[in-house]
């Protein structure tokens, strides 16, 4: 080979186009994703990985839990989008939202509509952290629950700042944990009583 | 601190079919005036085009047309459908006459075979395991 020929390396950038929340809801409209299931992160269009018993059940459980909690003053969304800016509108697993005559028919909720999210994680529990916690700060969401269903822990992170949560607490199945929503709470009772 | 090994993400983005590339562009999902291509499932930005290359191009154009328009539709940045999920737009492609096959909405694709007829028509050999792409 001819080694002394050099190829002048043109600066190759390759830019991946990133969705807003309006060509997102162009798209759904259009008939995309009828077969999927799938969220807007930061302007990327994710597929959800589909969800298993031990995940789903804790979610029925905690929908069930927070409205006999709350359900007078606050509405409880279960796997719905909300927007978050421009670029996002993710469907968290619980979000409990201000009240609104409307039930949020008119639109999504923005983030200063929901007091907590809660993402139940199993086998999502890395993308749940590296991916979305991120961008739950970032709109300034002041409060989010991991629910880590293999470890049987609850993380609460709040005090949004920039991308990241100052306050994280990590609490383990026999803790109770201190909520400025409804006050305290065995962590045990927020998973449903399982045989295996 | 607990040392975890990073897991493979489980969530991955979605990956658009040529199906769905055409259904968003007939919905006018990008606005006018959006220069995007779909390489293997993902929505593309063309970067703008500088004089150098347009004039290139334009130069390529001309003298192919000049030459070859009897056995050839010269194509400038136009799109071709390469598999379900890969519709790039090329600066500039050459579409054998006897080759192509057309249908309804105009020129769609190569027939299957087409691609060792195309390099025996420019004695030319085809890279190993292109063909397998088209």
């Amino acid at each position: 080979m001819d080694g002394s020929k050099t190829i002048d390396k043109a600066e190759i950038s390759i830019q991946k186009h990133r969705f807003t929340v309006e060509e997102y809801h162009r798209m759904g409209e259009a008939g995309l994703f009828n077969e999927t299931r799938v969220e807007l992160i930061d302007g990327e269009i994710f597929d959800m990985s589909p969800t298993n018993s031990p995940h789903a059940g804790t979610v029925k459980w905690l929908n069930r839990l927070l409205n006999k909690l709350l359900g007078d003053e606050f509405i409880i969304s279960v796997q719905d989008p909300i927007t978050l800016d421009n670029l996002s509108e993710p469907e968290p697993d619980i979000a409990v939202l201000k009240m609104r005559e409307d039930f949020y028919a008119d639109a999504h909720p923005l983030p200063e509509d929901a007091l907590l999210l809660i993402e139940v994680a199993d086998s999502t529990l890395d993308t749940d952290k590296r991916i979305k916690l991120p961008n739950y700060a970032k709109a300034g969401i002041r409060e989010v629950w991991i629910m880590d269903i293999n470890q049987q822990c609850v993380e609460i992170h709040t005090q949004p700042w920039e991308n990241t949560y100052r306050n994280k607490n990590t609490y383990l199945l026999n803790e109770t944990m201190e909520t400025a929503l409804f006050g305290r709470v065995a962590v045990k009772d927020l998973f449903p009583k399982r045989k295996s | 601190m607990n040392t975890t090994v990073e897991a493979e993400p489980r969530l991955k983005t979605y990956r658009f079919k040529v199906e769905d590339y055409h259904r968003m562009a007939e919905a006018n999902v990008f606005g006018k005036g959006a220069r995007v291509e779909l390489i293997d499932g993902e929505i593309i930005e063309m970067s703008p085009i500088n004089s150098p290359h347009a004039d290139c191009v334009d130069r390529l154009n001309e003298w192919f047309i000049l030459n070859f328009h009897k056995k050839a539709i010269i194509r400038a940045q136009n799109p071709i459908t390469l598999n379900e999920y890969s519709e790039p737009e090329p600066d500039l492609a050459l579409w054998m006459r006897s080759l192509v096959r057309r249908c309804c909405k105009g020129l769609t694709s190569f027939r299957r075979s087409s691609l060792p007829e195309i390099c025996q028509a420019y004695k030319i050999t085809p890279r190993p395991g292109i063909h397998a792409q088209t």
